[in-house]
């Protein structure tokens, strides 16, 4: 079994209220998680007004984007296609039995036709990666490393988007779409001793961490209007257990 | 980490996905039969599952090859070969210099544009397919898959599937994925293929490949071509594809003999150069470029020299020629490729980009009329030319 | 860091201080490596890596970046890329290169990062500020596949070679700030 945290030393919630400032978005720091010892934390952005998304909102659910790594002991990382697989099934059913639990109407994705519209929505699939990216970059983690990759331009702004192109993606009439991004690396038994004495994150993908953030995007705008991300050391999600548990803690303060 | 394209390799030729741990099998279990799919609830089924998630990344990568007469072609090949399973075999033309071949356990077959550059004739075609399909039909990469999907918690994975997860990842990813695992090679981790699963698919491929006509003494010729490469190469940086399979001189001495064997006095067996040449002859161009891409001009020189002795559409070989010296600009480089430039173009039969390149090569030679020359030369061969503009700024600077 | 897209292609320099990565840029005038000024339109992050090469963003620089190649002298590579054993070099500005030249430089310099499918076309004179110089348009696929678009400005001034660079993903990013930093090198002004 990989190694893993127990729950209970997770959570050591604050609620800080950082910047307001003038614009179409303010930036509203609602939970930062920090583990004194522990080498992890999740966090959460979202933009004002979101808590009045109304109840029965239409969500569509995104296939995932997700890839799994064996961190080889000299560090390096290997994509593994057949543990991607696996846990691509697993987390995706969690994600199902996640909405489903919540008080609004599932759609979930279907391809298109149409090559075309096939084709642009890979192309928004692999930006809300590369979007997410920047945000995890420069506005959530963006003080791991003793130097700062915050954004001037961001300051006190949570405005980040897709584009409008997603319009093409309101699936029976979706309002709203769950996108998540999952990289989730394992060691060899080698390596394990390491990873807890490991310094703060360096690195986005150092050994032997999940690192997984879902956006709520809206889907007649492309603005991410919720983003939170996970960042712990790996669950295995090649099982369905830790698929259900990893993806429970991720949507935890999803406002549907 | 090392970044893509950086880390490309000489030669990664992982022939046969199923080339897999000494722990394989051979020959366990029945050989597939045409139109089987596993049960649905053993654990083959699980394997087969994740083949055609794979097949599915392959699909969208944007780096297949969609040409129809190509892809007609190569199908058409193999559907010589083993006509009962023409159906049950996918195959993927992947536009990648490096020299490779991979099969996935549910028949998806992917063919780097790399290898399709450096094969010369439908038979060494047929020996290539021959040994992957063995690799299918014998179950060698179902079983490898299995293995490793059941052995999730092991230390030591094999290399390919980092290659086959690179691959499957959108080809790009396939460069540093490789690097990652020469570093792991070069460190000793590294499980050799099971010698036994390769030497059954060189020889059931050999088999099939006399039994559909062809000739299998190609086989031989395709390592020989191979190894002049690799030792053209650059030596600090070990080959993955020679430190894993069986050494050379074996390969191509069972080949040969058994190759012979097969052939034992039979006469009109196919070699098949002209119709495989032409069949290639209109990406030949495009994969040129993309090998040049690559940087390796050791390596380039010498897939140029042997094809130049082949001597199919010279005019592109000396123009590639003059290419790999203007842009290695050496000592005596530009001279070179201006001697080779000047060689396609006697052949009479050049493309407009031979006289661009040309006056770039004598503009640096400070031949200022004969640039001027090779210019206009270019603007009027090619009226559409995207530069045009930029040339005509050229020609009027060196008046 | 993984790095990706452009911002991977052109940056291995990381400065380690314990300070901000990112200053701002303002939209008033602003002088590029004593060589020339430019009026940038907007507000910019800004980022050096060494001293050849200036990022600018607003969102990030997988999703957009303006790339100031700032003098690259002769025989050096348009890449910072740290080799790690092997022999192979990084492709490298020669001084008498021309348009078409420091174009193949910069494919091959992609080509070499990783980028898949580099496309380049319409390459043409257009003017560097008061010097001639040239342009042409670009694009690539980073190694996840995300279809991305550019298009570039150089000059060899002084048998140094200038470029400013503008990229972002087709998909929404690309376009957002397009008209802007047509507008910012149309502003380029030589000291």
């Amino acid at each position: 079994m990989m190694p893993r945290l127990p729950r209970a030393q997770i959570f050591n919630t604050h609620r800080l209220r950082l910047w307001k400032a003038p614009g179409k978005f303010s930036l509203v720091l609602l939970t930062v998680l920090l583990a004194a010892g522990c080498v992890q934390t999740g966090s959460l952005l979202q933009t004002e007004g979101l808590s009045v998304i109304p109840r029965k909102t239409r969500v569509l659910l995104l296939p995932t984007d997700i890839e799994l790594y064996e961190v080889t002991a000299a560090g390096l990382l290997e994509p593994k296609a057949e543990w991607t697989n696996l846990a691509k099934t697993n987390v995706e059913e969690a994600l199902r039995a996640e909405l489903l639990a919540r008080d609004d109407i599932l759609s979930v994705y279907r391809e298109p036709a149409d090559k075309q519209i096939e084709h642009l929505h890979r192309q928004l699939f692999k930006l809300h990666s590369a979007v997410g990216q920047a945000i995890v970059r420069h506005k959530v983690l963006a003080n791991q490393s003793g130097q700062s990759f915050e954004l001037p331009t961001k300051k006190g702004r949570f405005d980040w988007s897709l584009g409008s192109a997603t319009n093409s993606m309101r699936q029976d009439d979706a309002d709203y779409g769950l996108f998540v991004y999952i990289r989730d690396s394992y060691t060899s038994a080698g390596r394990a001793a390491v990873i807890f004495t490991a310094a703060l994150l360096q690195n986005f993908l150092p050994g032997g961490r999940l690192s997984a953030f879902a956006s709520l995007v809206d889907l007649k705008t492309g603005n991410i209007v919720w983003f939170n991300l996970l960042n712990v050391p790996s669950g295995d999600l090649r099982t369905a257990e830790a698929a259900r548990e990893t993806m429970s803690g991720l949507l935890k303060d999803l406002p549907l | 980490m090392k970044l893509l394209g950086a880390v490309g390799l000489l030669l990664l030729v992982a022939w046969g996905s199923g080339c897999g741990p000494s722990g394989t099998r051979t020959g366990q279990g029945a050989i597939i039969q045409p139109g089987e799919r596993p049960d649905p609830s053993g654990v083959e089924a699980d394997t087969w599952m994740a083949a055609e998630k794979f097949e599915q990344e392959l699909k969208t990568s944007g780096r297949v090859m969609e040409d129809p007469a190509l892809n007609r072609y190569v199908h058409g090949i193999l559907c010589n070969l083993v006509p009962d399973y023409c159906s049950d075999i996918r195959v993927y033309i992947v536009q990648n210099p490096d020299f490779n071949a991979t099969m996935a356990p549910n028949g998806a077959l992917s063919l780097w544009t790399g290898m399709l550059l450096r094969l010369d004739n439908e038979a060494e075609l047929a020996v290539v397919l021959g040994h992957e399909t063995t690799h299918y039909l014998h179950r060698h990469t179902l079983q490898w898959w299995t293995d490793a999907r059941a052995k999730l918690d092991a230390l030591v994975f094999v290399q390919l599937a980092a290659v086959m997860g690179g691959a499957a990842a959108g080809m790009g990813r396939v460069g540093s994925a490789a690097g990652q695992v020469i570093g792991y090679l070069v460190q000793g981790r590294i499980l050799a293929f099971s010698r036994d699963n390769e030497r059954d698919a060189d020889n059931t491929g050999l088999d099939m490949v006399a039994r559909a006509g062809y000739d299998p003494r190609e086989a031989a010729e395709i390592w020989k071509a191979l190894i002049t490469e690799r030792d053209a190469g650059d030596k600090s940086r070990p080959s993955i594809f020679f430190a894993t399979h069986p050494t050379e001189e074996d390969r191509i001495a069972y080949l040969e003999s058994r190759a012979q064997r097969l052939v034992d006095g039979r006469e009109g067996l196919t070699v098949g150069r002209a119709p495989y040449q032409e069949a290639i002859e209109s990406w030949r161009g495009v994969w040129l470029r993309d090998e040049l891409q690559r940087r390796d001009f050791k390596v380039t020189q010498v897939l140029l020299r042997r094809l130049i002795e082949q001597g199919s559409n010279l005019d592109e070989l000396y123009f590639f020629r003059g290419e790999l010296y203007r842009l290695r600009g050496e000592d005596g480089d530009i001279d070179e490729a201006i001697a080779s430039y000047r060689k396609a173009l006697d052949t009479g039969n050049s493309l407009a980009e031979t006289h661009r390149s040309l006056g770039l090569a004598l503009a640096r030679r400070g031949d200022r009329a004969g640039a001027r020359h090779s210019y206009e030369n270019y603007l009027r061969l090619r009226p559409d030319a995207g530069d045009r503009k930029m040339i005509e700024f050229y020609i009027s600077e060196l008046k | 860091m993984k790095l990706r897209n452009g911002a991977g292609l052109f940056l291995s320099v990381v400065i380690l201080c314990g300070c901000a990565a990112y200053k701002l840029v303002g939209p008033e005038r602003h002088e590029i490596t004593g060589v020339y000024f430019v009026e940038p339109q907007i507000a910019w992050s800004a980022r050096q890596y060494g001293e050849k090469m200036e990022v600018w963003t607003v969102d990030g620089l997988q999703l957009e970046a303006v790339f100031f190649l700032k003098g690259l002298k002769d025989g050096e590579p348009l890449l910072y890329v740290k080799e790690r054993g092997g022999s192979k070099h990084p492709p490298e500005f020669k001084s008498y290169m021309n348009a078409n030249e420091v174009l193949e430089l910069f494919v091959a310099s992609l080509t070499y990062a990783g980028r898949g499918q580099v496309q380049v076309k319409d390459l043409r004179p257009a003017p560097f500020g008061k010097a001639p110089g040239y342009r042409f348009e670009y694009s690539y696929l980073t190694v996840d596949g995300l279809e991305m678009e550019g298009f570039a400005l150089g000059a060899v001034l002084n048998a140094k070679l200038f470029l400013i660079m503008y990229e972002g993903s087709s998909q929404y990013y690309f376009e957002k700030y397009r008209a802007d930093v047509e507008k910012l090198i149309a502003s380029i002004s030589l000291l």
